[in-house]
């Protein structure tokens, strides 16, 4: 059995956690672009989370009878963007304001984003304390004999 | 001469992999729709070395039979528990239990590697003991 397969499981967890902060600190600091290239506010992005299997060849299927484990940790699929609606504002005097007055203001939530950075932040706590811990086992390991 | 380490060595194994399925539970707790894995191995070991003493016992004609092997066929098994959903997105990993797991794990891989040093120690006293 791979002695390292679930350091990369934990660093998976980790760097998914931290891409997800990342699109966080996006949509907090973006919160008032109400220009953007594609024309029209920003919009809020989402990460895609998805568990990640190890793909193995059917031979290694055969030579590893005794490893049933296919658990390969988590992977970000892709970044989407969030399709609800934008907020509206009632400002004439801002310059991307239409002919109504209306402005539209992305539709990201401070109070939303602050509790999935507090989930991300949390997450990514555990898997450190599943890095250390696996560390101390595989260190301990090496005791045996001595 | 060897059959406790065996023991040993099969319960060591189970405790690893039961630390990568919970890293893996641990890793995916955000994850939509996925459910968690587990480790089931105790009671199969359990079994098995009843059977190996239940084996011994009944030797009532001198003939020895095997009583390695219920031991070594012994696998550790991973399930996959599909129920116990407790949140909308389908994903059912309870982090406390993930973790607290995870520290039953650490304390039960540390007693099993003390054991299996302790062993190998008789051994060698028995060994250099009998030199004398």
């Amino acid at each position: 059995m791979d002695i390292f397969r679930i350091f990369d499981i934990s660093a998976s967890g980790l760097t998914t956690q931290r891409l997800r902060m990342d699109i966080i600190a996006q949509n907090i600091a973006n919160i008032n672009t109400t220009r953007t290239e594609a024309g029209g506010p920003y919009r809020r992005k989402v990460t895609v989370i998805q568990e990640n299997q190890n793909s193995k060849p059917f031979s290694q299927y055969l030579s590893e009878s005794r490893e049933t484990f296919t658990g390969g940790g988590v992977k970000v699929v892709e970044v989407k963007e969030d399709l609800s609606p934008f907020k509206r504002v009632y400002n004439p005097e801002h310059p991307d304001a239409d002919e109504a007055g209306y402005v539209s203001l992305p539709n990201v939530d401070t109070l939303k984003e602050i509790v999935d950075m507090i989930s991300a932040t949390r997450s990514y706590e555990a898997n450190v304390t599943v890095f250390n811990a696996t560390k101390n086992l595989a260190m301990k390991a090496l005791e045996i004999g001595r | 001469m060897f059959k406790d380490v065996k023991v040993l060595e099969k319960a060591l194994d189970a405790v690893w992999l039961r630390n990568q399925v919970i890293a893996n539970n641990i890793s995916n707790v955000d994850t939509p729709g996925y459910k968690r894995y587990d480790v089931h191995f105790e009671e199969q070991l359990n079994s098995a070395m009843k059977r190996m003493d239940n084996r011994r016992n009944s030797t009532s004609n001198g003939y020895k039979q095997k009583t390695r092997s219920s031991v070594e066929e012994v696998e550790p098994k991973i399930i996959r528990t599909y129920g116990t959903t407790m949140r909308p997105d389908g994903n059912n990993v309870d982090i406390d239990v993930e973790m607290s797991n995870l520290a039953k794990n650490v304390v039960q891989y540390n007693a099993l590697i003390q054991k299996l040093s302790r062993q190998f120690q008789r051994m060698k006293t028995v060994i250099q003991e009998g030199r004398r």
